[in-house]
């Protein structure tokens, strides 16, 4: 069975599979999912938190996300165009989604060497 | 993984990308297993250590004066430094506002005077003059307009859940505000 993500609370539950979140957004105590569907879910943990649920459930696969600085985690799959002056990132799937975030130069930088190193 | 106060705004850090382990389950399994035995060691080595000294203190012979235990719940209110200024009794109810540094730290103080603390649910009328502070009580979430956390309304349960360990409750006119893990509140405020 494919692994998905679990977010739970004593109220709720989110259970998502990894590849349909695009990125996730921190908004202080809480953060918000963007997903693939469209669909915005915000869940009441900190950023930090879902790093670390994402670690301990998916493990090495987790490598598909990426914690670009205190308030981005992306996944680095939906990752489209970088402009590292403009602090311009863009995530999409060149189809259905397109999502347009702001990150620091240096950070962006990072994540362009990143994935410049797959290809080498 | 280390927590958000370690990550700075210029970092990026791939989730998941923890160096391989070397060590096989079964040495792992040892050494847990030697460091528990260990740690169980020292704490009853500690133990013995706290015995033999008490042991070693009532044999002395000092004598030993014990002062009356006089219960002191006055001296610590009096302990409290009030930060409000003094106000006449009939005086209207009023907020009374305080700004002040604490460890450089500016601060805005508000201190209702002569008022009562009471729970609203939903936007509150701004010509009502009976009111004389306002404060959020709880995170609404933005996907659903459903209340974070655990919220009771006259007795009645609107919300359940814990979010956070931090607690405000106003029951029979007594207000408590606190941090814990566990608290009674809840039920209380729903009996």
């Amino acid at each position: 069975m494919k692994k998905h993500i679990i977010i739970s609370t004593s109220l709720d539950l989110v259970r998502i599979a990894p590849e349909h979140i695009i990125y996730i957004s921190s908004d202080g105590n809480y953060s918000t999912l963007i997903q693939t569907d469209g669909e915005t879910r915000m869940v009441s943990f900190q950023l930090g938190e879902i790093a670390d649920m994402i670690e301990s459930q998916l493990g090495s696969e987790g490598n598909m996300f990426a914690r670009i600085g205190r308030s981005l985690i992306i996944n680095l799959s939906y990752v489209y165009y970088i402009n590292i002056p403009k602090q311009k990132l863009i995530l999409s799937d060149a189809d259905r989604f397109s999502h347009t975030v702001t990150a620091s130069k240096e950070a962006l930088k990072q994540v362009k060497e990143f994935l410049e190193k797959e290809v080498k | 993984m280390k927590d958000e106060k370690d990550i700075r705004d210029d970092e990026i850090r791939i989730i998941g990308n923890t160096p391989p382990e070397h060590s096989s389950p079964k040495d792992r399994k040892v050494w847990t297993m030697v460091a528990v035995a260990g740690v169980a060691v020292a704490l009853i080595a500690i133990l013995c250590w706290v015995i033999l000294c008490r042991d070693n203190e009532l044999s002395s012979d000092e004598h030993l004066e014990f002062e009356p235990y006089v219960e002191s719940v006055a001296s610590e209110q009096e302990k409290l430094q009030k930060i409000s200024r003094e106000v006449d009794p009939q005086t209207r109810g009023f907020c009374e506002i305080r700004d002040t540094m604490i460890n450089d730290i500016a601060l805005r103080i508000y201190i209702p005077h002569d008022a009562k603390l009471l729970l609203h649910v939903g936007c509150m009328d701004k010509e009502d003059t009976t009111v004389i502070y306002t404060a959020q009580a709880a995170d609404v979430r933005a996907d659903n307009g459903g209340i974070v956390g655990a919220f009771v309304l006259a007795g009645e349960p609107k919300a359940w859940g814990l979010s956070k360990t931090g607690y405000c409750a106003s029951i029979n006119g007594k207000v408590t505000i606190g941090v814990a893990e566990n608290s009674p509140l809840f039920e209380q405020a729903t009996e």
